[in-house]
């Protein structure tokens, strides 16, 4: 199964396709007219220099902001203006840039929370004396311990998230995006702050999950990381989608040099 | 990868925490059971002390456990808004005031039994949670606060006005159930009582017969609390507590379970406006004013919010605390406090000395245990980080 893919030839397949996705926060045009496609299957890679919007986007696709103007459609539903948790429910998972994890909570139940459709999660259940959950939170449990292991949070699995390191962090933020068993992942920046050998495992392992079917969309500085691991890569600047491709299409493509140098490069056509 | 290796769950990392090594504690989620002990004690200390205290004493300090037990059920109740799901209800006593009166005209107007007519008010008080929540859980939290308190003296303003309206919606047979306006409600206890004397025969204080039912209720209170906290839904709802914004990217129904929360303590509230009713056998609109939401919150806040039995213990101390000041006049009159100014002491200045008193509990409390006496100093820590 982990064939080298080529979705630029296949048949296209989108989950996720947006629309002329607009948003400006007073004189700031955050988002500008975005429209792209990400393929099913695929890790795709959003980058562009600092303020671009990529952290805007994500929130509009993702219910936390409303767009003043376009549609998201996530696997065959249109979900603009859907809620946050309605989004997620669809299995369509983000992260956050800053790592925001439940302190007070310990990493452990970090990830069980994170766990979809629980019996016990409804309060006429909640209610019975006699845990009916509990059969099924043996089962998310044993699942959060693969997790753990699979992240190398094991030694930590009972400190209060609030403890972590920040690198920490982002690694529960990740392992419990997967507990969600979701079918794409928005990750904003996850390797941030993380050390480079750590960092690589995390990539081995996002390319193993694409690999499993998962679709990623990356927001990552790191070009190199970007150029080795991502199929297809989209570039922001200034809110506007200015390229779009594989990546060494991307890498030569002027707009994009001149947007991350400043400087304007001949365009021949 | 590999398929990993199962994980002992002491594996290297943090000590384990009380319980981790039983395999139901790798299961259940860890939950405050400290509750299992002190509740008992704190009701054999009271035995105890009424027992060794002279007669009148004893008496007394039962009546002080009575009112004590009825902010308790208060702070039980406040305690999933806010030390469960974070919730700022500052107009708790709206519950309370819901279930005192509708249990109350449900007995006296329509001579319902007791426990029927309370289970409604509670029923009605916990649809009421839904109906201040629907229009103001969406508000940020600060915004809750004004409304809830709006709210309670609202209400509390609506019944003091509305004594001449005197209709009986549900049979329009002409019989009036009035709220009695700003003459309140009376006479509703007797069935009560009688209940309690033929369940309780071999108890020959009223005081006692009180402080009993109202354990009752605080046990099984304490109970469901607990079930709840331990639950995947209370997880939920201290996910909610510590950044909702998390909870709603994990698929959580934040608006939902908020909402279930803020319904679930109006329903507990209002046991202790029924309890507060029942002691008086008499409500006025001015029993529900908001010093008294203030004191279930500093009750809670003492005991420890997001506990389980912190509640219980803060609602005890304040009361304890509360009532020692009734004996100032009386130590006051004594040769050895002859210096304090009889004035100052006065069986008219209790109710400011109450007040003042609040006042400092208060501070000391934020400044030497914020986290309360059975929070846990780490989760304060934690908060917000
Ligand atoms: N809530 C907000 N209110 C006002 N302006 C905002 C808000 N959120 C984002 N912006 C602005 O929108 C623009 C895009 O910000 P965004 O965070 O999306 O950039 P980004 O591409 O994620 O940058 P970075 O790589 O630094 O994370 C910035 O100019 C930012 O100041
Ligand atoms: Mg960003």
């Amino acid at each position: 199964m982990v064939e080298p893919r080529d979705h630029t030839r296949g048949v296209p397949d989108p989950i996720l396709h947006i629309e002329g996705l607009s948003k400006r926060f007073g004189g700031v045009r955050a988002v500008n007219n975005a429209s792209f496609a990400v393929q099913r299957g695929t890790l795709t890679s959003l980058i562009g220099p600092n303020g671009a919007g990529k952290t805007t986007l994500f929130n509009l696709v993702t219910g936390f902001d409303r767009p003043d103007k376009g549609r998201v459609h996530f696997d065959g539903h249109n979900i603009t203006g859907h809620s946050p948790p309605e989004i997620a429910r669809k299995g369509l998972v983000r992260t956050f840039q800053l790592a925001r994890d439940l302190s007070r909570l310990t990493v452990f139940e970090n990830l069980l929370l994170a766990a979809q459709h629980q019996k016990g999660e409804r309060l006429i259940v909640a209610l019975v004396p006699i845990p009916m959950w509990r059969s099924q939170e043996k089962a998310n449990s044993e699942r959060a311990e693969e997790l753990l292991e699979l992240f190398r949070l094991t030694h930590l699995r009972n400190e209060r998230a609030g403890n972590l390191s920040g690198g920490q962090r982002k690694l529960v933020d990740l392992a419990r995006a997967m507990m969600m068993r979701p079918s794409m992942v928005l990750l904003d920046e996850p390797m941030a702050g993380v050390n480079p050998t750590l960092t690589e495992q995390l990539l081995e392992r996002i390319v193993a999950l694409r690999d499993e079917g998962l679709t990623f969309l990356l927001v990552e500085h790191d070009m190199d990381v970007v150029m080795r691991v991502s199929e297809r890569v989209i570039v922001m600047a200034e809110g506007r989608v200015i390229a779009g491709g594989t990546p060494s299409e991307v890498r030569n493509d002027p707009a994009v040099i001149e947007a991350y140098l400043g400087v304007t490069v001949d365009r021949e056509d | 990868m590999t398929s990993p290796e199962p994980v002992s769950p002491d594996s290297g990392g943090p000590p384990p925490r009380r319980g981790a090594a039983s395999p139901l504690a790798r299961i259940l989620p860890e939950v405050d059971d400290r509750w299992m002990a002190h509740w008992p004690m704190m009701l054999l200390g009271l035995v105890i002390l009424y027992n060794v205290l002279p007669g009148a004493y004893g008496e007394y300090v039962v009546s002080v456990a009575v009112l004590g037990s009825m902010f308790a059920i208060g702070a039980l109740g406040l305690n999933v808004h806010y030390g469960f799901a974070g919730l700022l209800n500052f107009g708790h006593v709206m519950f309370l005031m819901v279930g005192a009166y509708t249990t109350a005209l449900l007995v006296s107007g329509r001579g319902m039994n007791i426990f029927l007519a309370m289970l409604i008010g509670a029923v009605v008080a916990s649809v009421l949670g839904l109906v201040v929540g629907a229009f103001s859980l969406r508000l940020r939290t600060d915004y809750l606060a004004i409304v809830t308190i709006a709210m309670a003296e609202m209400g509390r303003v609506i019944i003091k006005n509305s004594g001449s309206f005197r209709v009986d919606p549900l049979t329009g047979s002409g019989k009036t159930i009035g709220t009695g306006g700003v003459f309140g409600v009376q006479n509703f206890s007797s069935g009560f009582n009688s209940f309690l004397d033929t369940t309780l025969p071999f108890v020959n204080s009223h005081a006692w017969q009180l402080f009993i039912f109202n354990a009752v209720v605080i046990t099984i209170i304490l109970y469901m609390t607990w079930t709840l906290r331990r639950s995947p839904w209370g997880r939920a709802l201290r996910a909610i507590r510590e950044d909702e914004d998390i909870a709603a990217a994990l698929g959580k129904p934040t608006f939902l379970l908020k909402l279930q929360a803020f319904a679930v303590g109006g329903f507990i509230g209002a046991f202790a406006g029924v309890a507060f009713a029942l002691n008086n056998n008499f409500i006025d609109p001015d029993t529900w004013l908001p010093i008294f939401t203030f004191r279930i919150w500093i009750a809670m806040i003492m005991g420890g919010a997001g506990t389980i039995f912190g509640p219980v213990l803060g609602a005890m101390l304040l009361q304890s605390i509360f009532s020692l000041v009734r004996f100032l006049p009386n130590i006051a009159a004594s040769p050895l406090f002859g210096w304090i100014p009889e004035s100052l002491v006065s069986s008219n200045r209790i109710f400011a000395l109450q007040g003042m008193l609040l006042g400092l509990l208060i501070m000391l409390v934020v400044i030497f245990r914020p986290q309360g006496v059975l929070g846990s100093r780490e989760d304060l820590i934690l908060e917000g980080t």
